[in-house]
């Protein structure tokens, strides 16, 4: 973009016969190249680009309004109060000396203007930013007038003296004041553009930012935009319209967002919230991206004026149904849950985060300000955050879906709970309980770097649990799944259809023997190896847990950098992703981009066997040698994104199931997980499921009851010698992931397939 | 900066009296309407690796409506109280309450109610400024560099408070505050490590250096463990190592992680206690009683329907005495009393004590003193990721973590690897023989529990971790 800025300017410049002549523009894009050549960064030739537009859009306008033919506008003399000022301005004020000082003054107005660019630029690149397209903004505003209506100064015909035109006659002699004033001569405009007086806006733009960044500035800025001003009338360059028109033409573009006090701001905001189209815009479909972006740019801004390094700001619309039944009572809820996350980095030390669900403009500058604060206190103690850069993202995402789940009522949802449950009334039976889970997360993304990114992400979830009670205790069998995707689930799941199967196996465990203890060839179900890779390898990949930042709760991990790359982690026949994407499948761990804006990526954690790869932040990726994050960080609604699992999958292998079942001569089947643990450096765990089959001689024989079994994560998977095709691999949600103080929840997905284990502990846990 | 910056002038039972104006206005058609309002802010100062990069400053608040007609119920929830979001959640209510099937259960809404006073809500909790807490935290983190160490952690305050309401004339309200400062201190990518933790309503209560120096002594202790070969030991438990283990007391995996000391789900032959009441089920030197009047508990004096919760004898001398009920369950069964222990209805799941409190008989004594009297067993400071597998035995299973110690003849000999247990939680409350005084848990795992220190005989150990 800004680069085909500069071609079509480049071409103006020729059109207009300014480009061979002198000019700060084209010196500046001449520059450029060296800047690349030199070593410097993308970033300063991307922050460089609005200014070298801006010194030739401002070129410009000396080529096209002195071209056009069109007559200008010329007052004339005697007539009107501008008039009236003028001339007594300069009969009351004339003296050599003024002269000189005003030509200065006049002068200054373009210097000024690169001087404070490059000031903003060392102190506050979001200030310089919007210093520099207010500035192109002016400049173009003013273009429009120029070419519809060129307007000539008073000097031109006579109105008042040009008094500047006295100070270049004296050029060649040594006063410093004229040899300034001739420098900023070289940038004058052309002479009939006097409507509106850019002299008047950049100079009152120039005063108005640089008292932003610094209130004491004022004592210097304040002065210098009247004596700028005063000068444009006493040298006779512009009427008093022309700086109305300049900074009126400022105020509009600035005054609505940004120059206003705090009382006045307040009063604003309490008139939009109370006005008819604020509340109907809430209302709207697209309500969390309008007013995501309306609160980020307070957020930004203010954290930009405190001198924040870097700040992000999420807004997070959460909308979710449970409908329950259990035995023969109904229960739902619905909950809506609104509110803002705020993360700034401070001095590049110290990072500080608060979040609100009081979203108004107000309250929103004041959570700023709290995240700001805690962001100085980190910064005392110092921690070395060291940021990966990430490109501009500015993007809308929805996920896809069939059938909205939050739009099937809650009725149908009942009819089916109680279909299923209804099946499941049997003698024995204790507990009977379904559960629809629907989901709709809104969310908005914007950073200080640019990044503007909405997306908005559906998500469904069902459970069905029976319980039954006999000889052996409390038996259980279930089935859950959990996608990012509508209420089609609820067809592909057919919980009715399950019911009665469910009911008679946790009939029958009730009545079936245990396992035994000892070791065994293990073949686990697709869901139970989901959970093994969840445990055992998703958890010990977070990289923040590797680095130590969650040793307090989550705990650590034996995947040390160390053994990045080197670790036979598993068996050459496992391979595992983490992938975020949409083409991995609908899993609850799949998005467009994460939640401090970096794209969704797909990426090996094991590759055949070998450790190769983590789950990262932008914060962390430099800590274990990469350039750029996978997108790991996420947030539970609007609270501090954490590093998370997104979907963490075992790659699926050659084996049909039923082959894998064939070939193997004595083992236990263990199928659909009871209960899990895992110690906190993710080696040793445990695992039993809801019901066993022995296997003998190649096919499925009795029952068991809770099986179990337990090892050291590499151990284990290096003893797997087997893992079932595409055909039974299953992308399974894991809805209750916890991490973090305090505690989030996140939803994370698994893919996985039936794998065979060899010679594993095995126990009977009931 | 403290928490109290944000504080509302108006108090929440004056925006909930608002809000519920509100409420009434839409829900045309429903007969009875509850109004809750909860409120929570936070203050978070989390640190990691010697650093402190994760604070948090958090707020929220919520409400809740319920409405009834006939013998239809529907509940929604909103985290915001603009008048247009208000409608929007009473609407959503209403027509989730034309296609709602009947609960069987249902009855008409509570009328007005008198609650005994308690005072949970601590001024200087709530004033205490970010930068005395961060004083702290930075006391820990130059602790841990002075000793080669990395310190890892949280220190956090809150304020919860809860308003209630509804057309039957019962207004309930509750304010408290609470927080906790836990600690490990570590190195060598944990092989070394200790833990320490402490909880607070007041935060004047907190001696912060003390959980600092307790984290080091421990992390000192705890380098290179030897491995010791698992089987049954002698254990002492720290009373801050084993919230996750006691809430399993209360709630089952079996039937999807429900509660199990209510009424309902007794009766229902739903929970693993049916059927089991006069049985000895855990020892006889022990009492477990929900009290919400205890001067240590946390929460509000009144339940999920604002019914006034009494204090109530689970388990006495080891014999299962009692249970968790409510007006559902006063109302089902001619037998049984209400006593204030429903969750927010509707509530399928049944009751459940919310505020238990473990009495050990035989006097109290502190951790160190229990490890004296141990002959030969392990000092355990901390217990993780524990699960259920099997509900019946409430056989529960478990990591040690950040420090496990060898003790013989009342001093700790050595450290030694973490290691994975497979223990009934109700035979371990037959092998006590010696309590501390109890302690808050943090409200982690959901309800607010007063948990002691113990001494207990035959603790089962199956495997042994790498580290």
């Amino acid at each position: 973009m800004p680069a085909g800025y500069g071609v079509v300017l480049i071409l103006w410049y020729a059109y207009y016969g300014v480009l061979f002549s002198f000019s700060l523009g084209l010196v500046f894009l001449a520059l450029l190249p060296l800047t690349l050549l030199l070593g410097s960064s993308a970033q300063f030739v991307k922050e460089l680009t609005p200014f070298i537009v801006l010194l030739m859009s401002y070129e410009a306008l000396q080529g096209v309004a002195g071209s056009l033919t069109l007559a200008p506008v010329i007052h004339q003399a005697g007539s009107g109060t501008s008039y009236g000022i003028i001339e007594a301005v300069q009969s009351a004020f004339l003296s050599p000396d003024l002269t000189d000082v005003m030509s200065l003054f006049y002068g200054l107005h373009f210097p000024l203007v690169i001087g404070s660019a490059i000031l903003l630029w060392y102190s506050n690149r979001v200030l310089y930013q919007r210093y520099l397209y207010s500035l192109v903004a002016c400049s173009y505003v003013s273009l429009v007038f120029y070419t519809l209506a060129p307007s000539a100064p008073p000097w031109y015909n006579g109105v008042a003296s040009n008094l500047l035109a006295t100070t270049s006659g004296k050029i060649g002699s040594s006063s410093l004041f004229s040899e300034l004033a001739r420098i900023g001569s070289l940038i004058e405009s052309d002479k009939l553009v006097a409507f509106p007086s850019l002299h008047a806006a950049y100079v009152v733009l120039f005063s108005y930012f640089t008292i932003k960044l610094k209130r004491t500035y004022a004592l210097v800025s304040i002065p210098i935009m009247v004596g700028v001003l005063f000068s444009t009338t006493y040298l006779g360059q512009h009427y008093i319209t022309d700086l109305v028109a300049g900074v009126v033409g400022v105020s509009d573009l600035r005054a609505h967002r940004y120059a206003v006090g705090p009382r006045e701001r307040l009063r604003q905001v309490k008139l939009l919230e109370s006005s008819k189209t604020y509340r109907a815009r809430i209302g709207a479909v697209n309500s969390t991206k309008s007013l995501g972006e309306e609160l980020s740019r307070v957020c930004l801004e203010t954290a930009a004026q405190e001198n924040a390094t870097y700040a992000d700001f999420r807004l997070v619309n959460t909308v979710s149904e449970v409908v329950s039944v259990i035995n023969e009572n109904p229960a739902s809820e619905e909950l809506n849950d609104l509110g803002a996350g705020i993360r700034v980095l401070y001095k590049e030390s110290g990072w500080g985060f608060a979040d609100t669900d009081e979203v108004n403009l107000e309250n929103i500058r004041e959570t700023t300000r709290k995240a700001l604060a805690l962001a100085r206190g980190s910064a005392k103690i110092g921690s070395k955050a060291s940021f990966v850069k990430e490109p501009v993202h500015v993007d809308d995402w929805v996920s896809p879906k069939k059938k909205d789940p939050l739009a099937v009522s809650t009725g149908t949802k009942y009819s089916l709970l109680h279909d299923a449950t209804g099946r499941m009334k049997e003698e024995g039976i204790v507990a009977r309980r379904g559960q629809i889970f629907s989901t709709r997360i809104e969310k908005y993304f914007a950073n200080s770097e640019g990044s503007k990114i909405f997306q908005d992400l559906t998500q469904t979830g069902a459970s069905l649990i029976v319980a039954a009670k006999g000889p052996s205790g409390i038996q259980r069998r279930s089935i859950q799944q959990y996608v990012l995707g509508g209420y089609e689930l609820l067809d592909e799941l057919d919980l009715p259809g399950q019911a009665p199967t469910l009911t008679k196996e946790a009939l029958a465990l009730t009545q079936a023997e245990g396992c035994p203890t000892g070791k065994s060839d293990v073949i686990l179900s697709a869901d139970q190896v989901g959970l093994q890779v969840h445990e055992s390898c998703g958890h010990p990949i977070e990289l923040d847990r590797v680095l130590g930042y969650e040793a307090n709760f989550a705990g650590r991990s034996f995947l040390t950098p160390d053994q990045l790359g080197k670790l036979q982690y598993g068996s050459e026949h496992v391979s595992i992703v983490m992938d975020a994407t949409l083409a991995h499948g609908h899993g609850l761990g799949t998005f467009a981009y994460d939640d401090e804006g970096v794209q969704a990526q797909r990426k090996y954690a094991v590759k055949n066997g070998k450790f190769v790869g983590y789950l990262m932040s932008r914060g962390t990726a430099s800590q274990v040698g990469e350039t750029r994050s996978n997108g790991c960080m996420r947030a539970d609604t609007y609270k501090l994104p954490i590093i998370r699992m997104t979907n963490v999958s075992l790659e699926p292998g050659d084996w049909d199931y039923d082959e894998l079942i064939e070939d193997t001569p004595d083992g236990i089947l263990m199928d659909t997980n009871y209960g899990w643990s895992i110690d906190q450096k993710r080696y040793n765990f445990q695992f039993n499921c809801e019901k066993g089959y022995r296997i003998k001689n190649g096919s499925l024989g009795e029952m068991i009851r809770g099986p179990g079994y337990s090892g050291i994560t590499p151990e284990f998977w290096n003893a797997c010698d087997a893992v079932s095709n595409q055909k039974s691999w299953v992308l399974w949600g894991t809805p209750n992931c916890g991490k973090g103080q305090p505690q989030q929840v996140m939803g994370t997905g698994h893919g996985a397939a039936p794998s065979r284990f060899r010679n594993i502990r095995i126990f009977g846990a009931s | 900066m403290s928490q109290s910056s944000t504080q509302k002038q108006t108090s929440l039972a004056q925006q909930g009296h608002r809000v519920f104006d509100m409420v009434r206005k839409f829900a045309k058609g429903a007969q009875e309407i509850e109004a809750t309002l909860t409120s929570t802010t936070g203050e978070f100062l989390r640190f990691g690796n010697n650093e402190l990069g994760q604070s948090q400053f958090t707020k929220s608040r919520t409400l809740s409506i319920r409405l009834a007609s006939g013998k239809k119920q529907a509940r929604t929830t909103t985290g915001r109280l603009d008048e247009s979001f208000i409608q929007k959640a009473v609407e959503k209510a209403v027509d989730q309450l034309k296609t709602a099937p009947e609960d069987p259960d249902y009855l008409p809404m509570l009328g007005r109610q008198k609650y005994p006073t308690v005072n949970r809500y601590h001024e200087r909790t709530v004033e205490e400024s970010a930068e005395t807490k961060a004083g702290h935290v930075g006391h820990a983190i130059d602790l841990a560099r002075k000793n080669k160490l990395l310190a890892s952690g949280i220190l956090g305050t809150s304020v919860d408070e809860v308003f209630m309401l509804n057309t039957a004339g019962l207004e309930a309200d509750y304010k408290g505050t609470g927080g906790y400062f836990s600690l490990t201190m570590d190195a060598d990518n944990g092989n070394q490590t200790g833990f320490a933790m402490s909880t607070f309503a007041d935060i004047s209560e907190l001696d912060p250096k003390q959980v600092s120096e307790t984290a080091l002594e421990r992390a000192r202790l705890n380098k290179a463990q030897s491995e010791v070969t698992p089987g049954k030991f002698d254990v002492v438990i720290d009373p801050n190592a084993w919230s996750e283990m006691l809430f399993f007391f209360i709630v089952s995996a079996s039937t999807g992680f429900s509660p199990d000391f209510g009424v309902r789900q007794y009766r229902e032959g739903r929970s693993y206690l049916s059927g089991r009441m006069g049985e000895k089920i855990l020892g006889d030197n022990v009492t477990l009683v929900d009290d919400v009047y205890h001067p240590l508990q946390t929460g509000p004096t009144f339940d999920g329907e604002g019914y006034p919760k009494s204090k109530l004898t689970l388990v006495d001398d080891g014999l299962l005495k009692g249970l968790a009920s409510s007006r559902i369950s006063a109302h089902r069964y001619d037998d049984v009393n209400p006593t204030g222990h429903e969750l927010p209805l509707p509530n399928p799941l049944g009751e459940a004590p919310t505020n238990l409190v473990i009495q050990g008989k035989g006097g109290t004594k502190t951790t160190d003193e229990l490890v004296g009297e141990l002959d030969k067993g392990l000092l355990l400071t901390r217990l993780w990721y524990i699960r259920e597998v099997e509900p019946r035995t409430k056989t529960l299973t478990g990591m040690t973590r950040d420090g496990t110690f060898l003790v013989e003849n009342g001093e700790i000999k050595r450290p030694v690897k973490n290691l994975r247990f497979n223990q009934s939680l109700l035979d371990l409350f037959k092998n006590i023989d010696g309590f501390t005084e109890p302690v808050r848990n943090t409200s982690f795992t959901g309800t607010a529990m007063l948990q002691p220190g113990i001494l207990a005989r035959d603790f089962n150990f199956t495997s042994v971790s790498p580290f």
